[in-house]
């Protein structure tokens, strides 16, 4: 579904050029559940910038579907974002102005020919799923730190993204809201949806079922802990 | 559309997270807008009041006045000056687009009446006045060319001094005195303006009836000197038929009258001429108070690229997140746009608003003569939402320029 192959990526920092990955290859299939694993300068955030189409690799390609997402412009790749790539966030990043139901909704606003009764409906089962049925008028600051990232990985889900990108999902939380957000996401991962973690805490790689990690720019290791079809 | 509406929707939502921010920023632009509406009001007003009492001196009329010269010729110990018999006899023979004339001899006088006095203007005057500077009356009726014809001891005197002389009864039919001739009341003006709010006591009487019963020569006393004057005509009024006759007799007019003056002891005045002088000198006074209220609406709309450069920065994150849901730059760029447009055209309507009301507050506090035209409104309205465009473009383009990386980054 999704393949990396010989995917560069170096940066011009002053006279120098730091490679932020210097050669990687990976493919995801559907129904993953992977994390990236790495301390920090290994190259796991521009990996992630990379498969949330929010940059563009030096050389290499990025096959989504098939198709080559590498020669496409800032606006096709906005398009590409809003509808196949679900991003979670370490800091949430639900906007303040707007209501729990609202924030669910947010992503639909820059898709074209919206059923607003369908994506009601739609962002209500989501509210369900993640638990929040019953906050739907509240202010994400009424809310706590795990509510507030259910409230985001119901946003994420709103227009059945293809892969599900969550970085540091769980860094603000303590590590029972932690685990009921990891549970969450296996619930997720077990009704089919992809799912690409980036982090840096082995208990969030312990629940998935693939772990790459990187060091300086390449995979150093990758072990498959549950097997899948 | 439901789409645009949406966005303004959101807009308002983002606002309103900011109230007092918003509202400061929307103040900037209400005192912008209504100042403009106020000042381009006052400056309609007092220009339209300064034309109304030039159209009162009548659109068709050429106004001839005598004026005493420092080195004024004096034979003996009378001094002569001014327009005379013959100059008129003169503009009458040459003019034939004259329609109308009226004479007049001006001087100062206390009139009496019982026990009563009061200073005012003396005009002697011929019947025509009447109709060619259009004083109305309000009872009674006006000098006639009967009265010129028979030089009747009659007056019509203006409603101020009416209110002096006669506080407790009809003046009509009373007879008041000046300077030793007794003239009998026969109609009081009323006022012939708004505008003209004090008006001076004067009382009208046949020019004939002055010249049998004072002679032609004027004396004055003033401090320490009597000084006797011979003026045969004070102002002289001449009517014409249309606008185009006043523009082509006013230069023939001024050959006619240097015949047989030495110097120029007279002033011709042209009415329609000082019309378009007093439309250019608003057209330059509205200009400068209107510069001076777009100046605060200039700062009203640096304060608004102010805010939104503030709103961009600290909602860094707010557009790393839209970029990454889906949306484009252009999407943002309409984001913040809207926002300073709301901002703008909210200020602009509470501003109209205001700006309506507040010339009424002046005319009622000062008395100065304000009009709102309905073009200025438009025209601040529309100005208040162009501030909004050219303030907000600048914040908007720089937020959507922004990486969508770094924006997220901002954490």
């Amino acid at each position: 579904m999704i393949e990396l192959q010989g995917i560069k990526k170096s940066f011009a920092i002053g006279d120098q050029r730091v490679h932020a990955i210097v050669e990687l290859d990976l493919t995801i299939s559907k129904g993953d559940f992977l994390a990236i694993m790495g301390t920090s300068g290994s190259g796991k955030s521009t990996l992630l910038n990379i498969l949330g189409c929010l940059d563009t690799p030096t050389s290499g390609q990025y096959l989504i579907e098939g198709d080559d997402v590498t020669s496409l412009s800032d606006d096709e790749l906005s398009e590409l974002r809003g509808k196949k790539i679900g991003f979670i966030f370490q800091s949430y990043n639900l906007l303040p102005q707007f209501t729990v139901l609202e924030n669910i909704k947010l992503p639909l606003l820059y898709q074209e020919n919206v059923d607003p009764e369908a994506s009601h409906e739609k962002a209500l089962k989501l509210a369900k799923l993640v638990g929040l049925a019953e906050r739907l008028e509240h202010r994400p600051y009424e809310l706590s730190g795990g509510q507030q990232q259910r409230v985001a990985i119901a946003r994420s889900l709103i227009n059945d993204p293809l892969i599900l990108l969550a970085d540091e999902p769980t860094g603000n939380l303590d590590t029972q809201t932690e685990n009921e957000i990891l549970n969450l996401f296996e619930e997720l991962n077990s009704q089919g949806i992809t799912i690409i973690v980036v982090t840096h805490e082995p208990e969030v790689g312990d629940r998935a079922q693939r772990v790459v990690t990187m060091r300086d720019g390449v995979i150093i290791s990758e072990t498959s802990t549950k097997e899948h079809e | 559309m439901s789409k645009i509406l949406v966005t303004i929707q959101l807009a308002f939502r983002s606002l309103a997270l900011h109230k007092l921010r918003s509202g400061l920023t929307i103040l900037g632009i209400v005192f912008g807008v209504a100042s403009v509406i106020t000042m381009l009001a006052v400056g309609e007003g007092t220009s339209s009041a300064a034309q109304e009492n030039i159209k009162q001196l009548g659109s068709n009329n050429i106004i001839i006045e005598s004026v005493k010269k420092e080195d004024a010729e004096g034979n003996g110990r009378v001094i002569t000056y001014g327009i005379t018999y013959d100059d008129l006899t003169r503009i009458l023979e040459s003019m034939p687009h004259v329609t109308a004339y009226a004479r007049q001899r001006i001087n100062d006088g206390k009139v009496r009446y019982e026990g009563l006095g009061h200073e005012s203007v003396v005009i002697a005057c011929d019947a025509s006045l009447f109709k060619v500077k259009n004083i109305p009356i309000k009872k009674g009726r006006r000098i006639l060319d009967a009265d010129i014809a028979n030089r009747s001891n009659v007056c019509v005197i203006t409603k101020s001094l009416a209110t002096k002389l006669f506080p407790y009864q009809d003046p009509l039919s009373h007879k008041v005195s000046f300077d030793g001739a007794h003239y009998q009341v026969v109609g009081i003006t009323g006022r012939s303006s708004s505008i003209d709010q004090s008006e001076t006591p004067k009382i009208y009487i046949p020019f004939s009836t002055s010249v049998s019963n004072y002679g032609e020569l004027t004396v004055k006393i003033k401090v320490g000197s009597r000084e006797r004057e011979l003026v045969h005509i004070h102002k002289l009024i001449l009517q014409f038929s249309d606008a185009e006759s006043v523009y082509s007799a006013h230069r023939r007019l001024r050959r006619i009258m240097s015949y047989g003056h030495k110097t120029e002891d007279y002033r011709i005045k042209v009415p329609i001429e000082l019309i378009e002088q007093a439309k250019e000198t608003q057209r330059i006074f509205s200009m400068l108070l209107g510069s001076i209220a777009g100046i605060s609406l200039l700062v009203g709309g640096i304060g608004i690229m102010n805010i939104m450069l503030a709103t961009v920065s600290e909602r860094t994150k707010e557009i790393g997140l839209r970029r990454a849901i889906g949306a484009k730059k252009r999407d943002v760029v309409i984001q913040f746009m809207t926002e300073s447009i709301v901002l703008s055209l909210v200020g602009g309507v509470v501003g109209v608003l205001l700006g309506v009301l507040l010339p009424f507050v002046i005319t009622a506090a000062t008395g100065i003569e304000a009009v709102v035209s309905p073009l200025s409104v438009i025209i601040a309205f529309l100005i208040s939402g162009l501030t909004g465009v050219i303030f907000g473009s600048y914040p908007a383009i720089k937020s959507a320029n922004l990486s969508p990386i770094e924006a997220l980054k901002d954490m």
